[in-house]
């Protein structure tokens, strides 16, 4: 459904853009980023006329990504590429042009910023300055225009892969840009996701008051949408005009190099050349969870035979990567049982037992190859040989050994140029390429894969084809969790539809108190403030007085904040533990006055140092206590907004903080993922801190990474504009908040006051 | 509280910087790039997870040392030091060692963190510590040395605090004691630990954005 044209022409942002599709034009344009030797894109020319709709196409490295980031002025300073020649938004630089052009990127989870979806959609217009109720009208509105239909205040990380990437477009929309850039959207996306999300764009650019130019190698979903396809190559433009000229051209040429061409599906590899052979792997009875979750599927039985394929499909949510990962043994059966079959346990390492959940991870490796869908989460080692040597090696293999298994999988799966780079920087394909050769390097009877073929551009989906076919006509058995239709076809893969599952009971909504508890009324920086007076008061004077007036003050007014005592009892569990352990330090080292009760070495339990000890204990628990029971309930949102507010702090920093709160929560699912992952490559039997070691390193390649690509997408909804940003989310300053704060001071005083009158201050410095 | 002025953040070295043949600028720019301020906070947070996890359990870890000699326990607190260095080595920017180190705190204390927002404090004055060793470098040195005394800098930071809050009544042998094991552990663990991290990262290519990962990159290909 297009925009409804009453939105535009209003006179809050006619000032900050003029309406209507953008034109693009580069001009001879080169860059070379920082560190390379080669330009990404040289001597480039393009021109898309306002409202032009262009599919742009390449080989991955042709430089596609770079000239969409490059329009929407983004690529950085000089720091970090040489530029020449001219690139221009309507006319002038894209710098000077912000917010009329939006990119989408790949990756939806790296592209939204904030918790809720309305505060997401809000965050690119907030950055530009656009005044707030002109934000509130337009939230709505671009969530509408995506066909999301989600309260305000939905939890972005609860949506589903084709819901954040439409979330993630409102977002650009709602800056009103006059050309859409679209860099592989729907990539990482199941088939319903990029139906969900063609749709949406589809929509939108259909009266051409947009102008879009779409990097995507699935040429079937864009084609019907876009006038014109140019295709780079090595930086440069080969080929550029209508839609059906050009395939029809470059068809042959373009398929060669990965895109998908409508009529030219990749080769498939012969038919099996003989029937199933024996089971290998039975499960019966089977129902699955994911690590933390609830049962999605009960009841299944399904052997797995030498020789043969079977596709595990389904809808989202039906559990095929549950399934697929239950019976690699790297999930527990919640019912039921999977066994491996006689044949499977004759393979060494010996194992107890025929179930693979109770195998080590050597004995795994030996006999279940795992490719996992994100072939980020299981590279372990630093270099692509030694990726390829890690199974090996788990199996006891030697050098010489490991290397002759590593030799052939080089040149097979085409990784010889790339044997000493780490992992980690290889293309998307080049990965899938070495995840599955790692799974291979230990012959297991069985390769398990999560949705191998997803994203992949032509060529490599054809070679990951061949590869499979190949075990299965080994003698070995591939079981994968996949939507790829031409994939099963391709492979002549049993099929196991996995039915839908029962809907989830809707959370019970909680109903809204009309009043609040005062925790989470105060407004944060008042709660900072009032639980920092004291603490900085205090440490003037030592003493048990002040200290336990401070805390008796303290401990009559908490009722008033209205935390739940359960959570409240939680929350201060560490303190009512860490204080008296605080206490006893001081109580055996502490300064030495009056009469020595013991002394044994360092040790002097001492009048003065039991009074030190119990002043101590007091003043921890009196600064603690406070600083805890403020923030019981905390919202990185409503924090960052009195941060930036409030306290006036650099919105830029603020607001990166909060971004970078919200990407963390993924970790630690990340987290599982990656154990699971290091289990199936045969390291999961390493010791504790060599594996908690790898495991933090790749946590924060991951976290590094997406923050990256946020930092690009933030940026592009003009995050970091030299413009006073507004702010919708209003950070009230009320007389409770005063009010909390006085009393903050008021006990510091009160506490301070009574050691003076009772002569029991000891000041801590001098 | 942060040496950043208000609104825009604008740090650009004063002096004219030199063309380099290539076309690249021989310094590298102070300013905070988008990039830059998004890693800093992405790392900062895990540090503040990293603190979160290491609150529950240093204390049996370093009960024993304690025992054996009071004081000494501090060579293993490093561990509440390294986003200071780390974010610093990689973003290379004024004020990140004490971005960092706050953020972490702020962070582990948004988790229900043992000592609340008065963890904030301690950030403060630990990232002080590091950020002004980096200062004092005229943000120019970022090898293995600045980054042990940045971390002994962060050290000294959460020695002061420790010994005028928690410990304030202790005998003067103890205090000599805690504040040395607090600086070694800060240049060893901190500093030297946040290098090795680092070093770590650039080889997966995952800093190619920050020219810690480009120097990286360069003596590879050499």
């Amino acid at each position: 459904m297009p925009i409804p044209d009453a939105r535009r022409g209003e006179a809050a942002d006619a000032a900050l853009a003029p309406h209507g599709a953008a034109s693009l034009a580069a001009r001879d344009w080169s860059f070379t980023p920082a560190g390379r030797a080669e330009p990404v894109l040289a001597g480039l020319d393009l021109t898309v006329e306002p409202g032009e709709r262009v599919l742009l196409l390449g080989a991955s490295g042709s430089g596609k990504s770079t000239l969409l980031q490059a329009f929407a002025g983004v690529l950085g300073g000089d720091d970090e590429g040489v530029r020449s020649g001219a690139l221009e938004v309507d006319g002038v630089e894209p710098g000077a042009a912000r917010g009329r052009v939006g990119l989408l990127l790949q990756d939806p989870d790296a592209q939204l910023v904030l918790a809720r979806a309305g505060d997401d959609v809000a965050f690119g217009p907030e950055n530009l300055g656009v005044p707030a109720d002109e934000i509130a009208r337009r939230v709505p509105q671009a969530l509408a225009a995506v066909g999301l239909d989600l309260p305000l205040d939905a939890d972005t990380t609860r949506l589903s892969g084709g819901q954040k990437q439409r979330l993630a477009l409102a977002g650009v929309l709602a800056l009103r840009p006059g050309a859409l850039l679209l860099d592989e959207p729907t990539a990482q996306l199941d088939p319903a996701g990029v139906r969900e999300v063609a749709a949406a764009v589809a929509a939108l650019v259909a009266d051409r008051s947009m102008t879009l130019l779409v990097v995507e190698h699935r040429v079937d979903v864009w084609a019907p949408l876009v006038d014109r396809v140019v295709v780079l190559e090595h930086g440069r433009v080969v080929a550029d005009g209508p839609v059906a000229d050009v395939l029809r051209e470059q068809g042959e040429r373009l398929a060669a190099r990965g895109v998908w061409v409508p009529g030219r599906s990749p080769e498939h590899p012969a038919p099996a050349s003989r029937e199933p052979g024996q089971v290998l792997l039975a499960a019966r009875g089977l129902a699955v969870r994911p690590a933390g979750g609830a049962v999605v599927q009960r009841g299944l039985d399904l052997d797995v035979r030498a020789g043969e394929v079977v596709a595990l499909t389904g809808v989202n949510g039906a559990g095929k990567t549950t399934l697929a990962l239950t019976l690699a043994g790297l999930l527990d059966a919640a019912e039921g049982q999977v066994t491996a079959t006689d044949a499977l346990l004759a393979v060494p390492p010996p194992v107890d037992s025929p179930a693979p959940a109770s195998w080590s991870s050597r004995a795994l490796v030996a006999r279940l190859g795992v490719v996992f869908q994100n072939p980020e989460h299981q590279f372990v080692a630093p270099t692509v040989r030694a990726e390829l040597e890690v199974g090996p090696r788990a199996l006891g293999r030697d050098d010489a050994e490991a290397r002759t298994i590593a030799e052939p999988l080089l040149d097979r799966l085409r990784l010889r140029h790339l044997t000493g780079s780490s992992p980690f920087t290889l293309s998307g394909g080049e990965q899938r390429r070495l995840s599955v050769a790692t799974a291979l390097a230990t012959a297991p009877p069985v390769l398990v894969l999560d949705e191998p073929s997803f994203g992949q551009d032509a060529r490599t989906w054809a070679e990951l084809a061949a590869l499979l076919a190949a075990h299965r006509d080994a003698g070995g058995a591939v079981v994968m969790a996949t939507h790829d239709r031409e994939l099963i076809a391709a492979l002549g893969a049993r099929e196991v539809v996995l039915p839908a599952p029962a809907p989830a009971p809707r959370a019970v909504e909680t109903p809204r108190n009309a009043r609040r508890p005062l925790v989470e009324r105060l407004n944060p920086v008042a709660a900072i403030a009032a639980s920092l007076l004291p603490a900085l008061l205090l440490i003037v004077t030592l003493d048990v007085v002040s200290a336990g007036v401070a805390l008796a003050l303290q401990l009559a007014l908490l009722p008033l904040l209205g935390v739940p005592w359960r959570l409240l009892l939680l929350r201060l569990s560490p303190v009512l533990v860490g204080a008296p352990l605080t206490a006893l330090t001081l109580l055996l080292y502490g300064e030495e006055r009056g009469r020595v009760y013991a002394e044994f070495l360092l040790v002097r339990i001492s009048d003065g140092s039991i009074e030190v000890a119990l002043a101590t204990l007091l003043r921890v628990l009196a600064i603690g206590i406070p600083a805890i029971a403020l923030f019981a309930r905390p919202d990185a949102t409503r924090l960052g907004d009195a941060l930036g507010q409030n306290l006036r702090l650099p919105a830029r920093f603020v607001l990166g903080a909060v971004a970078a709160l919200r990407l963390v929560t993924l970790l630690r699912d990340d987290a599982r993922t990656l154990e699971r992952a290091r289990r199936a490559r045969g390291t999961g039997d390493r010791g504790r801190i060599r594996r908690l070691a790898g495991l933090l390193l790749a946590l924060l390649v991951l976290s590094i990474r997406r923050g990256s690509a946020l930092a690009i997408a933030m940026e592009a909804r003009g995050f970091g504009a030299p413009v006073r940003r507004t702010w919708v989310r209003p950070s009230p300053w009320r007389g409770v908040d005063t009010a909390a704060v006085l009393v903050g001071l008021g006990i510091s005083v009160a506490a301070l006051g009574a050691a003076l009158l009772t002569g029991s201050f000891r000041a801590v410095i001098g | 509280m942060a040496p950043f002025s208000k609104g825009t953040i604008r740090m650009v070295s004063t002096e004219a910087s030199t063309t380099a043949p290539t076309g690249r600028p021989a310094r590298p720019s102070l300013r905070w790039r988008v990039v830059d301020i998004v890693v800093a906070s992405v790392l900062g947070v895990a540090g503040g997870l990293v603190m979160t996890v290491w609150n529950l359990v240093y204390s049996p870890l370093t009960a024993p040392i304690e025992a054996a000699l009071p004081g000494l326990q501090a060579l293993l607190y490093g561990v509440w030091l390294f986003p200071a260095v780390l974010v610093a080595l990689v973003v290379r920017k004024p004020g990140a060692a004490l971005y960092g180190e706050l953020l972490a705190a702020a962070t582990s204390a948004l988790l229900g963190g043992f000592w609340g927002w008065t963890a904030v404090q301690w950030g403060l004055v630990q990232g002080l510590g590091a950020e002004l060793v980096f200062a004092l470098l005229l943000y120019r040195a970022w090898g293995l040395v600045p980054a042990l005394l940045a971390g002994l800098g962060a050290g000294v930071g959460m020695a002061v605090m420790d010994l005028t809050f928690y410990y304030a009544g202790a005998r003067p042998e103890f205090a000599v004691i805690y504040a040395a094991s607090a600086m070694v552990s800060g240049a060893l663990l901190a500093g030297g630990g946040s290098w090795l991290l680092v070093r770590g990262l650039a080889r997966t290519g995952a800093l190619s954005r920050f020219a810690a990962g480009r120097e990286h990159a360069a003596r590879a290909d050499s």
